[in-house]
């Protein structure tokens, strides 16, 4: 959790803009990973990301200060995001437009690396696809993001025990569809 | 094969946003105010109170009292007949009179008779 966080998070409630700008470059960077592992492309994956900062900034009222970070909130208004997403356009992936949209990575990393990731990624995003929202969701968090489980149950509002569940599930089923190509 | 998946999840951290959304796309978001919605629900909120105030105030100083509308309840009694509910009162009145007025005279029959018996005996 990002410290001082509660008291960003009072004065963003107050409408200090600073501070949310605060929470914004905090948690960008794992709520745009959040979608573009979900989604077909980086250009959805930004307006998608920037849907879920504006949508947080404008209900920041209502948001309760709870013992969970402020970034599980944003997760789950990013979840029913990508939902709506896939419930509006009925979109089916292709190879080539994974490849048209390959994300920045990491500056600081190698050219290998790089390529590296980059292959990783199209395919862990196509095995990713394959799975469950759930799945999916507990992957990302748990592996990508290394939350806790509490904090990826009040995500999913489940159990702990029942997205542990999941997370067996999930990974017995990526095994399964990486190994078959 | 487990190992190497997971390592590819864990390099996936390395994944960075665009500068587009960190620099225009966060301009854009945080030049919005949310204080404007606030306004406008504060705003909604004391006009609601404010309307609750002047209509408990209305009724707690007597109401219609100061406006001449007609009123409901004086509408319902209009509809009975008075006349009737008067001429119905004063038949009874009349019911019960008539039935004294006949055990008055059967109580005098029955004094006469027995004085003439008197007599004729």
């Amino acid at each position: 959790m990002l410290a001082e966080e509660k008291n960003l998070v009072s004065r963003a409630r107050a409408g200090e803009a600073e501070a949310f700008g605060q929470l914004y470059d905090h948690y960008l960077p794992k709520i745009y990973r959040f979608i573009l592992l979900k989604v077909e492309m980086g250009a959805e994956a930004e307006d998608l990301t920037h849907e879920v900062f504006l949508s947080a900034w404008k209900g920041i009222e209502n948001y309760e200060i709870t013992a969970f970070p402020f970034g599980s909130w944003l997760y789950r208004i990013a979840r029913n995001k990508v939902i709506d997403y896939y419930r509006t356009n009925k979109v089916h992936l292709t190879i080539n437009e994974v490849k048209e949209g390959t994300p920045n990575i990491a500056v600081a990393m190698t050219v290998e690396n790089e390529l590296d990731l980059q292959l990783g990624l199209e395919k862990i995003k196509r095995a990713l696809r394959q799975l469950s929202e759930d799945q999916q969701t507990v992957i990302i968090m748990r592996f990508v993001d290394d939350l806790p489980h509490t904090e990826i149950a009040a995500v999913l509002g489940r159990s702990e025990n029942a997205t542990r569940v999941i997370q067996h599930n999930a990974l017995k089923n990526l095994r399964k569809i990486l190994r078959n190509g | 094969m487990a190992d190497q998946m997971l390592k590819i999840l864990k390099n996936l951290k390395a994944i960075q946003p665009p500068s587009v959304l960190t620099l225009k796309t966060r301009a854009d978001i945080l030049s919005i105010s949310p204080r404007r919605r606030r306004w406008f629900k504060e705003s909604l909120m004391f006009s609601a109170a404010l309307a609750l105030t002047t209509i408990t105030l209305f009724f707690a100083s007597g109401g219609f009292n100061y406006l001449n509308l007609p009123r409901p309840t004086a509408n319902l009694l209009s509809s009975l007949n008075q006349k009737n509910l008067i001429r119905e009162a004063q038949d009874l009145v009349i019911e019960i009179q008539l039935a004294e007025a006949r055990y008055s005279q059967e109580e005098v029959l029955a004094q006469i008779n027995r004085a003439l018996n008197e007599l004729s005996l």
